[in-house]
């Protein structure tokens, strides 16, 4: 009897997490260790055999590989715009529609409908605005602002790039921070009105501090998510003009599926991309629980 | 309203419990045509085949190509007595046979091109040797030539072209302009256009490989003529793009650049060919291959093709003989067999010519009666006159370095030494990933 | 009512109108331009369509195989689900209820690779991939959506299972009901609002998911939707009116999934978000 009591939580927990543990561990787990390995080969996917180089892979990303150091930072700059932005006006959107009880429904609906698109679908979707809609609308309408290079400079792709993921993301924020609003308290926000606060006060001292624990979690997704951006880029500039689009995830895409398929060396580079986002994700979930707990 | 979630995820989770049974029946026939490929190679006699075709950008061929398959397998059976089945695939990325080849997935026959992927693919062994086919001695001997690599024939070459630059004949002939043979020649041609109101170049450099082509025919005009060994060097680490800088490779790249349509980093392909028909430039500098689109674009255009010239020696002015897709069987192919049975056929005495036809496509091999077109005509003049040189090539991220330095160079963002610099680089870190 | 709001109601009417605006007409413009001519839409994109140009839906309709791609996307997203929901809920629960260093190793193990970016495993998932077989068959992609999907369904379910009174599986075992049975019978009904949660985020997720099927499908007879308009994209790059219309074609089975079940969605999203 006591025996039995032993070892059943044992056999029904290891019964119960085997189907999910057979699928992690071939499909994530494996690839995840293979991936680290092969990111210390000069693993080519074109020829069968390969040798074990060291930390070579990893100085020569550092070192020699211009364009990936570029991509890094290009991706950094985009990263703090989105998650500034995305999150700005999620949360703008969210106040926008709370503030309106009869329509919330209706306007809920049109603006989180664009992150129902896939991504890539989406994007296809932008590229036909920016070069043909765009450009005819600056020509025959009074729209002139729109007479700009949307794809043709570095400059200006950059914004359509974040047109586009904006678009695209804002919704999805927007809905949290709905059901976070939602979760503030109505007597407190009375109070304060009562006390003579104005709505802006109101907003900065009861509702942001109340909404701090979506914040963290919003900032979390845009920033793991940002990071990872690649349908964006693909489909709209292919990296160009020039590389001068190029993020992390198209780099390493180009590395290793065109250029000279190497596999090895594009492992490696993602390899980076990880602990990157392992380090500011972690540091940014604790500076934001921190506030959490001080506000 | 819980009602309604249950009832809907009860439903939900019916529709995929059914499915995933009907799955499940469904999946041997498929992994069954695997199998009935792979045992067929084990038997001694293989009655049945199923051929798996990766023929990459080749989606507009679709039609041409099942037809012809379909008159393979008649064929075949009954020639042989062996039924084929087949599976074409044409997806447009090319990097998905890189990624089969790799992952030992890969398909019977597939295509590519020859002086691009062909030695790397050479090398990875993924090429069989064909010189002992009878579709060998039917092939023109400069094809045969761009498809020979260490000595072998490595597949059947299908799309041959020569090609440099196409104008707009009925705007030459507008103005009196002969086909400029000498870069002096060229700028007047330039100045006279512009001075009768017309832009000489069409540039349409959204997509990177437009700049580059530009590139790329300059660079490698200034080598076929006055450094020929600048190849071998190249490969070994020992020359550097800034020789042809310094021999003038950008005479002709500015001269392009500075007297096009405006702002071409937003004019994609088709965008470009589109206008091109329909007048608002004289030159695209590109090849034969958009012919097509070009004439839906405007059935009346008259399209004439030039060789770009480099410098003032008018046998620098030449055309690049290219073939690109060429279509190969892969060495451990368990169909090994009936898909060099079909190499074969495609250059077949009876039906290639038709097939070809259909495709317009450019002859490869002497027997073949097809119609050619007018540019087809004049680059053949330049092939036969010795103003051409054989396309070779350029490996892949080098390649890629030059169409997007091109661009960053049109955009001003970089000047020539760091262009220089950059596909330099590219080519020599691909050259040791390679070895 | 509320006399004072962030905002003067006359502005947030103009701020709603312009957003509005700013949302929906790259939708609006694809769906009317994909029922106009090549050479109306370069007339005017934003006129509305003279006569409405269903050519344009037929011709592609003619030209790929929209239902095979519907059928295989369908396939590929309710296999994954069905798994991602199997494994998940079966894992989730004991790992919640077990205490211990083995279940919370377990655990930890599937939460720190939620972190892991797709392109870190990529390479050498097609080695995995190519190994099983699994490049190109719409039945056994799902497998790799399993594999991938579970970790955030294992957090969600572990979760949510606190919420649930233990007394009811001990009530349940009592009446001598076998572990699973308990599973199957108490427990996996009282799940159902997070289960719709994950089968909502997968859904978004796997459906409309570009990257894997990118790599991962070689057959064009197994192209999901997003691919299916990625290569037609590639193929007629600005034939636009042609693109437009398989763009609209291939995102109807979302849109009206949305309309329909929009407040899930929506619901879905944001305790996935709160409960994550």
């Amino acid at each position: 009897m006591y025996r039995a009591l032993k070892t059943k939580p044992w056999i029904s927990l290891l019964a119960f997490a085997a189907p999910a543990l057979v699928f992690y561990v071939i499909f994530l787990l494996i690839p995840t260790l293979g991936g680290v390995y092969y990111s210390f080969t000069d693993w080519n996917g074109l020829f069968r055999s390969y040798h074990f180089v060291g930390f070579s892979n990893y100085v020569e990303a550092f070192t020699e590989d211009s364009r990936f150091i570029y991509s890094l930072f290009y991706t950094l700059k985009y990263v703090l715009a989105i998650v500034i932005l995305q999150n700005v006006i999620g949360l703008g959107l969210a106040v926008l529609v709370e503030s309106r009880m009869r329509t919330k429904a209706l306007f809920r609906t049109l603006f989180f409908m664009p992150n129902m698109f896939s991504v890539y679908i989406s994007t296809l979707m932008w590229t036909f605005i920016f070069s043909t809609a765009f450009p005819q609308l600056a020509e025959k309408t009074l729209l002139h602002f729109l007479d700009q290079p949307w794809l043709g400079s570095s400059s200006m792709a950059f914004v359509s790039i974040l047109l586009v993921s904006v678009w695209q993301g804002a919704g999805y924020l927007m809905v949290i921070y709905i059901a976070a609003l939602q979760g503030v308290p109505r007597d407190l926000q009375e109070a304060a009105t009562i006390d003579g606060a104005t709505p802006f006060r109101k907003f900065l001292h009861i509702t942001l501090p109340m909404i701090m624990p979506a914040i963290t979690i919003c900032a979390f997704l845009t920033l793991n998510g940002s990071f990872k951006i690649f349908e964006v880029v693909y489909a709209l500039t292919g990296g160009g003009p020039g590389y001068s689009t190029e993020v992390i995830a198209f780099n390493i895409y180009q590395e290793g599926f065109a250029r000279d398929m190497r596999y090895g060396y594009a492992t490696a580079k993602a390899m980076i991309l990880f602990l990157i986002i392992l380090v500011i994700t972690v540091t940014q979930v604790a500076v934001l629980k921190k506030k959490e707990v001080e506000a | 309203m819980r009602k309604q979630m249950i009832v809907g995820l009860v439903i939900m989770l019916l529709v995929g419990i059914v499915s995933a049974c009907g799955g499940n029946n469904n999946e041997p026939s498929s992994s069954g045509n695997n199998a009935s490929a792979s045992n067929g190679a084990g038997t001694d006699t293989p009655k049945k085949a199923e051929l798996t075709l990766m023929l990459t950008g080749l989606g507009r061929f679709k039609e041409q190509f099942d037809q012809y398959l379909k008159q393979f397998a008649a064929k075949e059976k009954a020639e042989k007595g062996i039924d084929v089945t087949y599976n074409l695939e044409v997806p447009s990325d090319a990097n998905l046979l890189k990624t089969r080849l790799a992952s030992g997935d890969a398909p019977d026959i597939f295509s590519f091109h020859a002086a691009f992927d062909g030695p790397i693919f050479e090398k990875g062994g993924y090429l069989p040797d064909l010189s002992g086919e009878p579709f060998v001695g039917k092939l023109i001997d400069t094809i045969r030539q761009v498809v020979t690599i260490n000595d072998k024939v490595v597949g059947v070459p299908m799309e041959s072209f020569s090609w440099s630059y196409l104008y707009n004949k009925e705007m030459f002939d507008k103005y009196g302009l002969k086909v400029p043979t000498t870069l002096s020649e060229m700028k007047q041609v330039v100045e006279t256009l512009k001075s009768n109101g017309e832009t000489p170049f069409m540039l349409a450099y959204k997509e990177a490989s437009f700049p580059g082509w530009l590139t790329q025919l300059s660079f490698e005009s200034v080598v076929a003529k006055q450094s020929p060994d600048w190849w071998d060097r190249m490969n070994k680490g020992e020359a550097s793009f800034s020789e042809l800088k310094d021999k003038g490779m950008f005479d002709i790249i500015d001269l392009v650049n500075g007297n096009g349509t405006k702002r071409p980093l937003e004019v994609g392909a088709d965008d470009g060919l589109a206008k091109f028909a329909n007048g608002e430039a004289a030159m695209l500098i590109t090849g034969t291959w958009y012919a097509d689109s070009i004439l839906k674009a405007n059935p009346n255009f008259k399209l004439g093709l030039g060789a770009l010239p480099v410098n003032d020696d008018p046998e620098s002015t030449m055309v690049n003989l290219a073939v690109s897709t060429t279509l190969s069987v892969y060495p451990e192919s368990p169909n090994k067999a009936v898909a060099t049975d079909f190499l074969n056929y495609i250059l077949d005495d009876k039906d290639s010519s038709a097939f070809f036809d259909q495709l317009k496509f450019n002859k490869v091999a002497k027997d073949q009666q097809i119609e050619t077109f007018p540019w087809t005509e004049q680059g053949n003049q330049y092939v036969e006159s010795g103003h051409s040189y054989l396309d070779q090539s350029i490996p892949q991220s080098a390649n890629e370095a030059i169409g997007k330095m091109s661009q960053s160079y049109f955009a001003g963002q970089i000047s020539q030494d760091e262009l220089v610099a950059e596909i330099d680089k590219a080519w020599k870190k691909s050259v040791q990933v390679q070895k | 009512m509320r006399k004072r709001s962030l905002i003067p109601s006359s502005l947030i009417v103009l701020l709603l109108i312009i957003v509005t605006i700013f949302f929906m007409f790259p939708i609006v413009l694809a769906v009317v331009n994909s029922l106009k001519s090549q050479g109306e839409m370069f007339k005017s994109v934003i006129a509305w369509p003279k006569a409405l140009q269903w050519e344009n839906y037929k011709y592609v309709l003619t030209e790929v195989h929209i239902l095979r791609s519907l059928y295989n996307t369908f396939i590929i997203t309710i296999l994954s689900i069905v798994g991602i929901i199997f494994c998940g809920a079966l894992a989730g629960y004991k790992l919640s209820r077990t205490p211990g260093k083995v279940s919370a190793f377990i655990f930890f193990l599937f939460l720190s690779s939620m972190l892991i970016p797709f392109y870190s495993i990529m390479f050498s998932l097609i080695q995995v991939a190519s190994g099983l077989h699994i490049q190109g068959s719409v039945y056994r992609l799902p497998l790799i959506y399993i594999g991938l999907g579970v970790n955030f369904a294992i957090f969600l379910y572990h979760g949510f299972v606190k919420s649930i009174p233990r007394e009811l599986e001990e009530s349940a075992q009592m009446d001598g009901c076998g572990q699973l049975k308990t599973f199957t019978r108490i427990i996996f009904p009282l799940l159902l609002p997070i289960t719709m949660t994950i089968v909502i985020l997968d859904i978004l997720w796997v459906w409309n998911d570009f990257m894997l099927p990118l790599i991962m499908i070689t057959d064009y007879k197994s192209y999901t939707l997003v691919l299916l308009a990625s290569t037609f994209f590639s193929e007629y790059s600005t034939e636009w009116s042609y693109i437009l219309s398989i763009l609209v074609l291939t995102s109807l089975p979302v849109i009206l999934v949305y309309l329909v079940f929009q407040k899930y969605i929506v619901q879905g999203i944001a305790d996935g978000a709160i409960k994550g």
